[in-house]
């Protein structure tokens, strides 16, 4: 049997991560950001053993600063990118007021650990969104392009295919045909 | 990944083809270690001695003898080691069929040979971007499907 | 617990009744206990103080008797010793008594055991001392004191055993007395208090039974009542028994009212009898047995039987029911009821019978209906509420019917008229049955019914109303009418063929006549009239009138003719001449027979004026020419059309065959015997097993089918023929009779089709292995050099001389041409006609996508692209993207140098009548879209040529381009069933015009 499930990966995240640190001994919050404060701090033991466990579900504790920016403004852009609220708000304004760095601190700090921008990095972001809107949802692309706040279905279309290389539709026929394969790939 | 280096696998049956290849991502500004292989049985038999590291990514030419790009594509696919490995079509056909039928089978990426030297080294690094991004971002990888 | 049970239950009762009598018998023994113990006390008393007297007077005695010895002694009297002896005897009697009286007490009577010998010593020697009187004083005195003071010890011995014994009897008084005490009190108390609770519960219990004997005679009232009310006999019987105690009889013990009026028996006296005297029938058919076995085994049992009483049968149905002593007879007359069952079931077999005879009448008006021949149906009015009727039902119909509507009877019956015959309501018949009911006035009508055999029948009906309904009865006519019709139109056709014959007499010149022979009248058709040159009837015809008409050298045979004719019915004259009024000469045949008309000989007959044929014989002669010639036309025909026809008479080696046939085989026409064995000789040896074959299976069949075979001709030519026939049965015999055609040559097209097909297939493959090359291995090479190219571009483009890098520039050139090139041919081999992925596209989306992909060359020109709103169509989404695209960068690229490229896109739907342009239209609406740009143009000459691959209208120095580009958009719009042209005028731009299916 095949069966498909849809997932809430933040939140799959998070309870993970609360039923790990659970098992130590200490007081804890965590950040909306992928942050986790930890009172008191982690013996090298604890850390060790939290590291090695949440290693197996693909969970890193991040170290050194930059990446720890790095992976600040990424969960920065997932949260903007989820809050409609937010679309009015220009991403640099955005971003600089919520992690408090200059935004061209944040953006060469980015530009240099992950060759690429935070433009493109967004836009990526945006694409992915829209392919999982597409695989997962009923919605038109018309309904797409607007929650994901695009001007007009060409927007979209446009910087979709120039992403991916595919047109929406077809990437469409694609998974929708791939689904099929996977379950049955004889056919 | 500043402190890592990336580990690259490319299986072609053309020489001058791997040569620019590894011209190409020399030239590129990312630390990388580029296996080479002249036919997919030589990719297969590497990628399933034990202990080895992984590559981080794979091209894959579809057209060469021994074993062609489109089975090692399969048999990766259903090898629950090398499942999850991120693989680009690394091909001249610009044909449709093949290019879903690489997608269908699994494949991530599909890459057009350029004709041009520029050309290739922006869509080696452009794929090394894509992989990176989906290796450490927040990305669904179910739906990791780029045609370049 | 239900205390008013126990309250009510006389059962309590009787115990209260037993418990207070057993109270009763306890406080009379208790009575009776008491006095007998106080009697007892008193007795004791009474002994008590006999004993005391005893003891008393024996005390005294004693004393007395003491005294007097002492007395005796003193007067020494001898006389004394009588006393002295009586008071021994009393002495003896007192203890005697006392003895006695003491007999029941141990104790006294141990006391008393001594007291007789006390008293024998006392006596004694009292005695003793009486016979001394006379001794000296001083002895006597000493022996005499001795003496006294013995007698005064047994006296006081005897005094102590008397106080002993009064002691004693003294406390048998008190304790008597103490008992007394204790019985004197409670004995008269306790029997007062149980007489008491005696009585109490003896006034209960009485008024209870009283008030018990009180209701039961209520109820005995109330049983009487309703015994005496009810119509059942109730009696209550008790066994009468022999010595045997053997039940012999049983007496009536009671008996209601009903005995007298069912019976006639009065209850009052019947009461007491025996009831083998009162019911004699009882002791008849065991049902003496039954009462017994009810009384001996209390059971219920029910009789149920006729008895005769009172001089009629009455029945009555007994319960027997088991009642103390006795049995309860309970007996309804159920007489009313039987004689009810029995005249039911006298009806009943009335109504059987009665039912018999319906069923024989029904089966004899069935028979009546099958051996009819009229449909014979009961129909039953529908109404609606209204009332009015809007349907029919059938009740009835006789199987008449089924030849005719193909239904059955049963089928049918019950069903609505319009169900069965649903064209009721078009025609009248359904007025006039609707008609009938109302009115009640019987009606008959014809219909034609369209029967079940496809064929249309016409019936007389005849409708009856019958209740709420109608009676129909059908029968066919359809003889009749056609008969009538056939009179009628025998009639018509008489009537026409007269007036054709009328007609025809004047076409055809001909007149008849009816020639009285007894006395020369006549009367002739108004074209004889004609012929003679006069208006019809304008003169009274004789055969001496006529005469006059005859040619005066025919005068001899016209009298001939009628001498003959007179004399023998005809003559064997059968023409002559005669002038008309006019003075015409013509030549007249005639023909007549002779028969009787209105009694009369006559001589009917027609005469023809040949004048006109006798001049056209050469006419004749002409056609038969022209005959001869369209004949030899046909042979030709068959000739051209390689036909040959034959005709075999079956089962015979006859044949026959066409000239052209002989041809075919090679030969002259006739050229040989044509015959079966003969024929068979031309058959393509490798072909005469199925030649064979066809002639078997055909014969057999009757039917031929179209077969083929070889044949080999004189010359030695093979021939392929086609043959097809039919059989005809021609006097008597079978014949078949066919066509055999030559069609060597469409074998030959045929083979060169499959040929070329072959070669299609053969290149069709040849293209994709082509499409593979191109794709793959011709694009290898040609990247490669590109990418190397690039690579020296790069790095090595500075180490080259000018003239180098000139040279360089062109190889880069033609590398991209080259590209291109193949790209674009790869394009267009790609576009086959598979329709599989045909969906349903948006133009103007295509428009966006193709608009997006050529944004930079737009931008760099400062093109601008207006377009209508386009329609959405079904085709292959990349294909029309490639239309598009080929189309605007087009136009973009042949745009008028220094002047920016405007492009109008339109769309309209029309419909594919209002297409000038021919092509095949396999839709009714197309889109029409047009794309107009202000390029450069090209001049009208070349809107064909344009379209045509590699043809190229410029210098390619000029404009780049592969000159594929268009033939790829003809054969998209090809590909999609559209139709692609282009307009232009040199220098004044161009329109591409494309037309798709809506």
């Amino acid at each position: 049997m095949t069966f498909f499930v849809k997932y809430d990966f933040d939140l799959a995240c998070k309870t993970l991560l609360k039923e790990h640190l659970d098992a130590f001994d200490v007081t804890y919050s965590l950040g909306s950001l992928g942050e986790v404060k930890i009172k008191g701090g982690l013996s090298d033991e604890q850390r060790n053993s939290l590291t090695t466990s949440l290693k197996r579900y693909g969970i890193e504790i991040l170290d050194g600063q930059k990446i720890t920016l790095v992976e600040r403004i990424k969960s920065a852009i997932d949260e903007l990118l989820k809050d409609k609220d937010l679309k009015s708000i220009k991403v640099s304004t955005y971003l600089s007021d919520t992690l408090h760095y200059s935004y061209a601190h944040l953006s060469s700090v980015f530009s240099e650990s992950t060759y690429t921008s935070i433009e493109n990095y967004i836009i990526l972001r945006k694409v992915d969104l829209a392919k999982e809107l597409i695989c997962n949802t009923d919605l038109t692309l018309t309904e797409i392009a607007f929650k994901l706040n695009y001007s007009s279905v060409a927007h979209l279309s446009g910087q979709f295919k120039k992403t991916t290389g595919l047109t929406p539709s077809s990437f469409q026929r694609i998974m929708s045909k791939k689904i099929k394969h996977t379950v049955n790939p004889k056919t | 990944m500043d402190t890592k280096l990336l580990n690259i696998a490319l299986a072609d049956d053309d020489e001058d083809d791997r040569m620019l290849f590894s011209e190409a991502i020399d030239e590129i500004g990312i630390r990388t270690k580029l296996s080479l292989f002249k036919h997919g049985q030589e990719l297969m038999d590497y990628l399933t001695l034990p202990n080895i590291v992984l590559p981080n990514l794979i091209f894959l030419d579809l057209n060469m003898p021994i074993k062609n790009g489109m089975q090692c594509l399969k048999e990766i696919r259903q090898n629950p080691d090398l499942k999850d490995l991120c693989i680009a079509i690394y091909s001249t056909s610009s044909s449709e069929k093949d290019v879903e039928e690489t997608f269908l089978n699994g494949a991530n990426i599909y890459l057009n040979k350029p004709n041009n030297f520029v050309k290739l080294q922006a869509s080696v690094e452009r794929v090394l971007q894509l992989n990176w991004q989906y290796h450490t971002s927040n990305l669904n990888k179910d739906t990791f499907l780029f045609r370049i | 617990m239900d205390f008013k049970r126990i309250y009510s239950s006389s059962k309590t009762y009787i115990a209260l009744l037993f418990v207070a009598f057993v109270i009763i018998l306890f406080t009379a023994s208790m009575a009776y206990y008491q006095i007998m113990r106080m009697q007892n006390l008193a007795e004791k008393v009474a002994h008590t103080l006999q004993v005391n007297n005893a003891i008393s007077e024996l005390s005294t005695h004693s004393t007395l008797a003491e005294s007097e010895e002492f007395r005796a002694q003193i007067q020494n009297k001898d006389e004394n010793n009588t006393v002295f002896d009586d008071y021994v005897k009393d002495g003896e009697t007192i203890l005697k008594t006392l003895e006695d009286l003491t007999q029941g007490n141990a104790s006294q009577q141990i006391r008393l055991a001594p007291m007789e010998a006390l008293l024998d010593t006392l006596h004694n020697e009292l005695q003793a001392l009486a016979e001394h009187p006379n001794e000296p004083l001083s002895s006597v005195n000493e022996s005499e004191k001795a003496k006294k003071s013995d007698i005064d010890f047994t006296l006081y011995r005897i005094r102590n055993i008397r106080n002993q014994m009064l002691a004693e009897e003294r406390l048998s008084i008190k304790k008597t007395r103490e008992e007394y005490d204790a019985n004197k009190y409670l004995a008269p108390f306790t029997s007062l208090l149980l007489a008491f609770f005696a009585l109490i519960v003896f006034i209960l219990a009485f008024l209870k039974i009283y008030r018990n004997k009180l209701r039961i005679r209520q109820s005995e009232n109330f049983l009487r009542s309703v015994l005496a009310t009810t119509d059942n006999i109730i009696n209550y019987y008790e066994p009468i028994y022999d010595k045997q105690k053997e039940i012999i009889d049983f007496e009536i013990i009671f008996a209601n009212e009903c005995n007298r009026s069912y019976l006639g028996l009065d209850p009052n006296e019947i009461m007491g009898k025996p009831i083998s005297k009162v019911f004699p029938f009882l002791m008849l058919n065991g049902e003496f047995q039954k009462l017994v076995e009810c009384f001996q085994q209390k059971k219920k049992i029910t009789l149920d039987r006729e008895i005769f009483a009172k001089g009629e049968k009455l029945w009555f149905k007994s319960l027997l029911t088991p009642l103390a002593e006795g049995i309860m007879v309970t007996a309804r007359n159920s007489t009313a009821e039987e004689k009810a069952k029995e005249e039911q079931l006298l009806l009943n077999q009335r109504l059987e019978q009665q039912n018999l005879k319906l069923l024989d009448n029904r089966a004899f008006l069935n028979n009546i209906f099958r051996s009819i021949p009229h449909v014979v149906m009961n129909f039953e009015s529908i109404r609606d509420n209204s009332g009015k009727i809007v349907d029919f039902k059938i009740l009835f119909i006789n199987d008449k019917i089924s030849p005719i509507t193909g239904d059955l009877p049963e089928e049918i019956t019950n069903k609505n008229i319009s169900e069965i015959f649903p064209t009721v309501f078009e025609s009248e018949i359904f007025g006039y049955l609707k008609n009938v009911v109302d009115t009640g006035e019987p009606t008959s009508y014809e219909v034609p019914y369209t029967a079940i055999d496809n064929n249309e029948k016409w019936f007389s009906a005849r409708a009856i109303k019958l209740g709420d309904g109608i009676t129909l009865t059908t029968r066919e006519i359809t003889e009749e009418k056609e008969k009538t019709n056939q009179l009628t139109q025998l009639n018509t056709q008489l009537e026409t063929q007269n007036s054709i014959f009328a007609d025809a007499e004047n076409v055809a010149n001909i007149g008849s006549y009816i020639w009285y022979l007894d006395n020369g009248e006549a009367t002739i058709s108004d074209n004889f009239y004609r012929i003679l040159g006069y208006e019809p009837n304008s003169f009274v015809v004789t055969f001496d009138s006529y005469r006059k008409f005859v040619h005066p050298d025919d005068l001899a045979t016209y009298d001939r003719l009628g001498e003959e004719t007179v004399e023998h019915g005809k003559s064997k004259v059968s023409g002559y001449r005669i002038v008309t009024k006019q003075g015409d000469v013509k030549h007249i045949e005639l023909n007549g027979r002779a028969l009787i008309r209105h009694g009369r000989k006559a001589s009917v007959g027609v005469i023809v004026d040949v004048t006109e044929e006798k001049q056209n014989s050469d006419r004749v002669i002409q056609l038969n020419q022209e005959l001869s010639i369209q004949n030899s036309i046909l042979t030709d025909a068959e000739r051209i059309a390689k036909i040959g026809s034959f005709v075999w008479y079956v089962g015979t080696d006859e044949i026959e065959i066409s000239d052209n046939f002989y041809r075919m085989l090679g030969y002259e026409p006739k050229g040989f015997e044509a015959s079966l064995e003969q024929f068979a000789e031309f058959v393509h040896p490798e072909d005469l097993k199925t030649y064979e074959h066809s002639i078997q299976k055909s014969t057999k069949d009757l039917i031929v089918e179209e077969h083929r075979y070889r044949v080999i001709s004189k010359s030695g030519e093979i021939k392929h023929l086609k043959v097809n026939g039919q059989f005809i049965h021609k006097d008597n015999r079978q014949i078949m009779s066919g066509v055999a055609q030559d069609i060597s040559l469409s074998i030959a097209a045929e083979e060169k089709l499959r040929a070329s097909n072959m070669e299609l297939q053969h290149s069709n493959a040849e293209l994709e292995s082509f499409n593979r090359v191109a794709s793959h291995d011709l694009q290898e090479p040609l990247r490669k050099t590109q990418m190397f190219i690039s690579r020296i571009e790069s790095t090595e483009i500075d180490n080259l001389s000018d003239k180098g890098r000139v040279y360089f520039k062109k190889v880069v050139n033609a590398a991209s041409r080259m590209q291109s090139l193949v790209m674009n041919l790869l394009t267009y081999s790609r576009i086959d006609s598979k329709h599989e992925d045909f969906e349903l596209i948006d133009l103007n989306e295509v428009l966006e996508k193709v608009k997006e992909d050529l944004s930079s060359t737009i931008e760099n020109t400062g093109a601008m692209i207006k377009s209508e709103d386009l329609p959405r169509l079904g085709g292959v989404s990349y294909q029309l993207e490639q239309l598009l695209n080929n189309l605007i960068s087009n136009a973009l690229k042949y745009k008028v140098a220094d002047v920016k490229p405007s492009i109008t896109i339109q769309a309209e739907k029309v419909h594919s009548k209002q297409i000038p342009e021919n092509f095949f239209k396999t839709a009714n609406n197309y889109y029409k879209i047009t794309i107009i740009d202000n390029g450069i143009g090209f001049s009208t000459e070349h809107s064909d040529k344009i379209f045509e691959v590699f043809q190229r209208l410029h210098q390619k120095s000029e404009y780049s381009g592969t000159g594929i580009g268009l033939a790829i958009c003809k054969k998209i719009v090809e590909n999609h069933h559209g139709f692609i042209y282009a307009t232009s005028e040199l220098g004044k731009g161009s329109a591409f015009i494309f037309y798709l299916p809506a």
